[in-house]
């Protein structure tokens, strides 16, 4: 069977032609003995096939189908992901916070505490940074409660 | 239910969109708008079985995974099918490794389930649904997919070649081949036909 054919045969038999169409097909369908076997075979085999189908997917699923298919759902990847970041900023957040207010703590403190009587700069007065040198701070002799080096003996 | 598509309307649209933001009721209802017209679909090509169930929740849940990709260039239907079609023959490639020890779609009698006492009708009616799933079962399965769209779901050849990703004249191509064989298998059921003539589609035509 033509290919053209079979469209012609099926959209006549689902109803998809215009009355004009349809009007021809059916000229034609009545001229030719072969096309009316054809169309009741096409016909015939349409409706078991959407009968027997009808009828066992009606009773295909098992009750609660709904249920069953919600519980076993997980949220999208992008929802994940999203709740993933939402989590991470909400145990963050607090977390910088109580940070910036210690570093703001330690900060006020070294400025108004800073005890050294030479003349520190503004680095190691924020910091609270002794004044040393690398070879002092090596220097097992120092003493940081005295500034600078005891005096030898 | 085959040879019906519910229509895309905004509706339909706004529940995507919901579902999409992880409204979980919103995807819930789509579920339920839909679960039985993919069902359909997956018995049209797996025949009767505890595994339709099975297939049914994965391709929805594989459309709740899809849902953040998913445009709404084509209707949920439409892709609902396209998914069910790829599930089933995934299934089908499954059964076919497994055929020799477990599992014949080809025996679709021992799938439907032995009643008690039946009367002749029923008798009839069971024996023709196993018959035409023999049938469908004896088909190829890229064959069997367009039967199932374009046949009993009643698609147009247009949009079977769409949601199958092959060309117009490969889908008219595989359905004749289809029919010829449809026709031999289910030859005692074509040729004597059940005495009550079964409901009549609502979108088949009128008798000229």
């Amino acid at each position: 069977m033509k290919h053209e054919d079979t469209e012609q045969m099926l959209r006549r038999l689902e109803g998809r032609m215009t009355p004009e169409e349809a009007e021809r097909w059916d000229r034609r369908v009545a001229a030719s003995p072969e096309l009316r076997a054809q169309r009741d075979e096409w016909r015939a085999l349409q409706r078991a096939l959407r009968t027997t189908v009808r009828e066992d997917s009606e009773e295909a699923l098992r009750p609660f189908f709904a249920d069953r298919l919600m519980r076993r759902l997980r949220p999208p990847a992008a929802a994940r992901t999203e709740a993933f970041a939402t989590s991470l900023a909400a145990f963050f957040r607090p977390v910088a916070l109580a940070g910036l207010l210690i570093i703001a703590m330690l900060v006020g403190y070294n400025v108004s505490s800073y005890a050294y009587e030479a003349e520190p700069s503004t680095t190691e007065a924020v910091l609270g940074l002794p004044p040393l040198t690398v070879a002092t701070a090596f220097d097992a002799a120092y003493d940081p409660a005295y500034e600078t080096l005891p005096e030898k003996p | 239910m085959t040879g019906t598509h519910p229509p895309d309307d905004g509706a339909e649209r706004a529940l995507v969109a919901r579902a999409s933001a992880g409204d979980r009721q919103a995807f819930r209802t789509l579920v339920e708008r839909f679960e039985r017209d993919v069902a359909a679909t997956v018995v049209a090509m797996l025949g009767p079985g505890a595994a339709v169930d099975d297939v049914v929740q994965e391709v929805f849940i594989r459309f709740y995974e899809a849902l953040p990709q998913f445009r709404g260039e084509a209707r949920v239907s439409t892709y609902l099918k396209r998914i069910a079609i790829n599930r089933s023959l995934d299934e089908l490639r499954k059964r076919k490794r497994m055929l020799a020890r477990f599992l014949s779609r080809d025996d679709a009698s021992a799938s439907v389930p032995e009643p008690g006492v039946e009367g002749d009708d029923e008798v009839e009616r069971r024996e023709r649904r196993a018959l035409v799933h023999r049938a469908i079962g004896s088909l190829p399965p890229k064959h069997r997919a367009v039967v199932v769209l374009r046949l009993i779901e009643g698609y147009s050849t247009e949009e079977t070649a769409e949601i199958l990703g092959v060309a117009y004249g490969t889908v008219l191509s595989r359905l004749n081949r289809a029919r010829a064989r449809l026709k031999t298998v289910l030859k005692p059921y074509l040729e004597n036909p059940p005495s009550e003539a079964p409901r009549r589609e609502p979108d088949s035509e009128m008798e000229p």
